[in-house]
């Protein structure tokens, strides 16, 4: 997190991470229908395959200001495929939080676990193990959508972590994950203010 | 070299000089990351924003493409990016912890354009632009405070368009 002293404005970036095809670029594309044009930017998809993430997307929403500083927050994804492991950690160098979108399909349990395992890893490698983690638990509306309390179990998520469930494609349960990462990462006691961009 | 300590003011104009002298169309200082410190050039701050992302994004890929064709290579190393495109040249600069992002016509020396851009790492102290708040907390922290809940409900006040 960063503050720029002469536009009053807190940076924070907040990267969306999780198995492929679970939802995260939907997310994106959610908010951006959701939020005002006046306060975000349009949203980027870099290279993208089809529907598939390549490189990133990226958009960036501005909150109102609050205590004479007005937060922007860059929104990322990462691409899910197996190949793009090194890009993944990558984007997420220099997050202020993360949204793990997880696919509640049955099926991709195992893919779930392998990701997110997989990402405080990197975490762990960059230094971020202690940022704000939210997971969404998306497409709900499948038939065989595991239990959230199935899914919380296979991840063996800690308590503090909040799971919100959703259907994305619909934009449900999109709002809900977004406000609850920003409050998590702007309101929690111990946030840092970095002074030089050099320190995370 | 002790680097100069100037007032954010006077960083501008150091960075008005330089965008001059290159004839640039932007000029802009940010963080490794890609967070605008300070910039010059047309454009509207919101474009400026992505134009930062975007060369810190660029840059990343440039160094993972340098670390894995040359084991010896260093994540942290100054590197530059140079790219020609119909409406002039992109120059993207890493020099951790900051990056400089230029946009000059394909008239203006390129020699003088790496010179002018590294210089503005090594010569200014562009920190200044940070509040030196270091493991502050966040100016938003309050949960033990009893209005904690609302001042987060202010955040999102007039977001949604529906
Ligand atoms: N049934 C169902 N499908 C969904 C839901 N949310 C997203 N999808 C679909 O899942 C597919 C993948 O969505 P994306 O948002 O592109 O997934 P992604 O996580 O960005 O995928 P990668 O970029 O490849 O990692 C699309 O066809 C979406 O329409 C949901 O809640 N329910
Ligand atoms: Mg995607």
């Amino acid at each position: 997190m960063r503050v720029n002293w002469r536009r009053r404005e807190l940076h924070v970036k907040i990267v969306y991470y999780g198995p492929p095809m679970a939802g995260k670029t939907t997310n994106l594309e959610q908010l951006q229908r959701m939020i005002a044009p006046q306060h975000r930017s349009e949203l980027l998809s870099l290279d993208t395959e089809g529907d598939r993430t390549l490189f990133f997307d990226l958009m960036q929403v501005s909150l109102g200001k609050v205590g004479g500083l007005a937060p922007r927050i860059s929104l990322y994804t990462v691409p899910g495929q197996v190949r793009y492991q090194h890009l993944r950690s990558m984007v997420l160098r220099g997050a202020d939080g993360v949204v793990f979108v997880a696919d509640s399909d049955a099926n991709r349990l195992e893919e779930n676990r392998a990701l997110w395992q997989q990402m405080l890893r990197h975490l762990a490698s960059h230094g971020l193990q202690d940022i704000p983690i939210v997971v969404q638990a998306n497409k709900r509306d499948l038939p065989n959508a595991l239990a959230l309390d199935e899914l919380r179990e296979a991840l063996h998520l800690p308590e503090e972590i909040p799971m919100f469930p959703a259907q994305a494609s619909r934009g449900l349960g999109v709002r809900e994950t977004f406000m609850a990462i920003v409050r998590f990462v702007l309101l929690q006691p111990s946030s840092k203010l970095t002074a030089s961009p050099s320190s995370r | 070299m002790k680097k100069k300590q100037l007032s954010p003011p006077e960083l501008q104009r150091v960075l008005r000089d330089v965008a001059h002298e290159l004839n640039a169309r932007i000029l802009l200082v940010a963080g490794s990351e890609g967070q605008v410190l300070l910039y010059e050039g047309m454009e509207t701050p919101k474009t400026m924003d992505l134009l930062a992302a975007l060369s810190a994004a660029g840059m990343s890929a440039l160094q993972e493409i340098i670390l894995a064709a040359f084991r010896s290579a260093r994540r942290d190393a100054d590197n530059l990016l140079i790219l020609e495109v119909p409406q002039g040249v992109i120059l993207i600069s890493s020099q951790p912890p900051y990056l400089f992002m230029a946009v000059i016509s394909d008239k203006t020396r390129l020699g003088l354009a790496r010179m002018l851009l590294r210089r503005l790492s090594q010569e200014y102290d562009w920190s200044q632009i940070l509040i030196q708040e270091e493991a502050g907390p966040s100016p938003f922290a309050s949960r033990s405070h009893p209005q904690a809940e609302g001042q987060g409900e202010d955040l999102f006040a007039e977001l949604w368009s529906n």
